[in-house]
């Protein structure tokens, strides 16, 4: 596969460095308005072909998939474009800044044929993938009852407080005008993933409250308003009837970026952490319910989104997570700053 | 202090024993309509005097303090009677079935400037207090944000025995039976844990209530079983926080545990309280840094039973009041309207 790296940014380093090990694969093109970018990104990746505009790949169009890595407002117009020149489409999250436009992308995507993918990264967590095997094996029975949360503390750090480091990395995600809907908005969709692909359940129904709390006196530093929300609890009904909550915060001080469910059923429950420590899967079911003694699950490695990506451009065979996925999560979080505004409960 | 046990059923035994191994305190006297209970009890405890009726009791009047172990709906009447008789009331909780009727028995407690208290028996819990403690010297700064839960599993596990076939468990599926299911049940523990612990008061709740299909047409005999099994509450505190608090009975793998994470702008506290131990977690100072998280001994604190005996030799009150129980009594009312309308409800 000939693949094209559309955005040659931060995250694009950990895309270069994972696609150039899968066997198959050659990145052969890069773009990206800042020509110094490209030129360092390209050095550092053997990449030949360079380009100021995607107008100007396509017009050369050599290859045969595009790893859309552009900032988040970008990824709706480009990933149009590469689809309608008829080239796979592998693209950062979220999919596009609201349900409307990212509907728009998956209905360009399966018309076209092509293979579409979303990198929500947490699907490489290999016990993420167990834990949703255990509930969809009817292990822990009916899901009753679940909490998720996702607790970044780095509002709460020294580092916070340098300037350079506010400015260049974190400052526009504390910002509305500079294009972040905040937590809901950067790791919202990760929580609602981790949380619905575990237990293999939609949800229907939801409320929330989110929170932007004072960093600094007038809320604003430079010409960033710091607007934008810190923490959010969604409050939400499952398919299957299950109530469960996801929340998230930058505060959580001790927590430096930790997923945490908690899924409980008519017969067993199952506790998976994850963090840059690692993960943890536990389990209590069967004999062990009478004694509420819970046992760890060790997970075999998956296959990392990027191999699936591959994979299913050679094969043919769409993989998960889609576009479709992806844009009915996007739904959650438009409702979920809507529901903010009017403080009661949506059907989704 | 001389005490008077008002009810001797299910919780009073505990009453009688704890009173009773408090120096300065003796139990005096026993009250029940049933004679056979009462004199079974008063046997077991070594309780001179006993009364098929307050009233009675009342009349002889040779006691201090009331313990009012009674029913749930027998609290206001039997509390009311107690204090206008001019005696200290230490009552199980939940104070009243409602919160117009438990500020009822504030402004009486309050006029009369007599000594009430209400038995939130995790006070007792030493972890709960220091992270309290913690949290209100300023340690993790601003608190942010708060998660807290109380699980149970008695609905599959049948570790406490069965609930399909035990009436001191099926009572407590249906609302006929005066059970107003986990909310009522636990939900002012969990809501004290949660709002004691943070050091925080509740402002707004929206809340979630769910009643799962239990048996064929869910019903057992003459057991309705439509109390709600499981809840969860969105909130915001005074200062702004937000919170998660939930309860359920499915929670396979938790016999009865409750759990209380606050993070703050300079640290975390976690404390977890099971039927086999409790921890209490800190991340505090440099710590905050790199996320590293420490075990805190906690030094054993005061019970709810001695702090009244100590309250009432002192004629300075303690806390948990009347009043701090009606004011999460109000918050629980408002679970419920909340999940009729589905929409956030405020508490002032």
């Amino acid at each position: 596969m000939r693949l094209l790296i559309l955005g040659t940014g931060r995250m694009a380093q950990s895309h270069a460095k994972a696609f150039q090990t899968i066997d198959g694969v050659e990145m052969v093109g890069a773009v990206d308005t800042i020509p110094e970018n490209l030129a360092t990104f390209c050095d550092t990746y053997g990449i030949a072909n360079r380009f100021s505009s995607l107008d100007d790949a396509l017009a050369w169009g050599d290859f045969d998939a595009v790893d859309n890595i552009t900032p988040d407002s970008i990824h709706h117009p480009t990933t149009l474009k590469v689809l309608a020149a008829g080239k796979h489409v592998f693209c950062e999250k979220p999919l596009a800044p609201s349900y409307g436009l990212a509907m728009e992308m998956v209905e360009a995507a399966e018309r076209s044929g092509l293979i579409n993918m979303v990198n929500l990264t947490y699907r490489n967590v290999a016990e993420l993938h167990k834990a949703r095997e255990i509930i969809a094996s009817g292990m822990i029975g009916e899901v009753k009852h679940i909490e998720a949360s996702y607790l970044q503390h780095w509002l709460a750090l020294r580092d916070f407080n340098d300037a350079a480091n506010l400015a260049g990395t974190w400052l526009w995600r504390l910002s509305k005008g500079h294009g972040s809907n905040g937590t809901v908005g950067d790791i919202g969709i990760h929580i609602l993933d981790f949380t619905t692909f575990a237990i293999g359940q939609p949800i229907v129904a939801m409320n929330s409250r989110l929170q932007t709390f004072q960093k600094v006196p007038g809320d604003r530093i430079g010409e960033y308003v710091l607007d934008a929300n810190d923490s959010f609890i969604i409050s939400a009904e499952f398919a299957n009837g299950a109530i469960g909550t996801i929340h998230s915060s930058r505060w959580a001080s001790g927590h430096s970026n930790d997923q945490r469910l908690r899924v409980y059923g008519n017969k067993g429950g199952l506790e998976l952490s994850h963090g840059h420590w690692g993960s943890l899967l536990r389990v209590c079911a069967d004999e062990d319910v009478a004694t509420s003694t819970w046992r760890e699950v060790k997970a075999e490695p998956v296959k990392t989104n990027y191999q699936r990506f591959v994979e299913a451009v050679r094969t043919g065979v769409q993989a998960d997570p889609d576009f479709r996925h992806a844009a009915e999560l996007q739904k959650i979080l438009d409702l979920a700053l809507v529901a903010d505004l009017d403080r009661k409960e949506y059907r989704v | 202090m001389r005490m008077l046990i008002l009810g001797t059923g299910g919780m009073a035994a505990q009453h009688a024993k704890h009173f009773a191994a408090i120096d300065g305190v003796s139990v005096v006297a026993g009250v029940d309509v049933d004679p056979n209970r009462l004199e079974k009890f008063n046997t077991t405890h070594n309780i001179p005097n006993g009364f098929a009726s307050l009233d009675a009791a009342i009349a002889w009047g040779q006691f201090d303090a009331v313990a009012n172990v009674t029913p749930d709906s027998i609290h206001h009447a039997t509390s009311i009677a107690a204090l206008k008789a001019g005696k200290h009331v230490f009552c199980e909780k939940p104070l009243a079935t409602d919160a117009t009727k438990a500020f009822e028995m504030v402004d009486v407690a309050e006029q009369s400037g007599l000594i009430n208290m209400v038995n939130l028996t995790y006070r007792n819990v030493a972890q709960l207090q220091k992270a309290r403690e913690i949290v209100l010297s300023g340690a993790i700064g601003a608190v942010k944000h708060v998660e807290s839960s109380y699980l149970q599993s008695w609905l599959v596990s049948k570790a406490w025995g069965d609930w399909r076939t035990e009436s001191q468990w099926l009572w407590r599926l249906s609302k006929k039976h005066g059970s107003n299911g986990v909310l009522g049940d636990i939900g002012v523990h969990i809501l004290d844990f949660a709002s004691y612990g943070s050091g925080l008061e509740i402002e707004h709740v929206f809340a979630r209530l769910k009643t799962f299909d239990k048996a064929e047409g869910n019903k057992i005999g003459e057991y309705e079983l439509d109390a709600n099994d499981s809840f969860t509450m969105a909130v915001d505190f005074d200062n702004g926080a937000l919170g998660v608090i939930h309860a359920s009975r499915w929670a396979t793998g938790h016999m009865n545990e409750l759990r209380l994470r606050v993070y703050g702008e300079k640290g975390g506290v976690e404390v977890q309280h099971r039927h086999d131990g409790s921890r209490l977690r800190v991340c505090l100072g440099d710590n905050v840094e790199s996320g590293t998280w420490e075990e805190m001994e906690a030094p054993a604190v005061p019970t709810n039973y001695q702090r009244f005996a100590e309250a009432v030799k002192t004629g300075k009150m303690q806390e948990p009041s009347f009043r701090h129980a009606a004011e999460l009594q109000k918050v629980l009312d408002l679970a419920t309207v909340s999940e009729q309308q589905r929409k956030e409800l405020a508490t002032h």
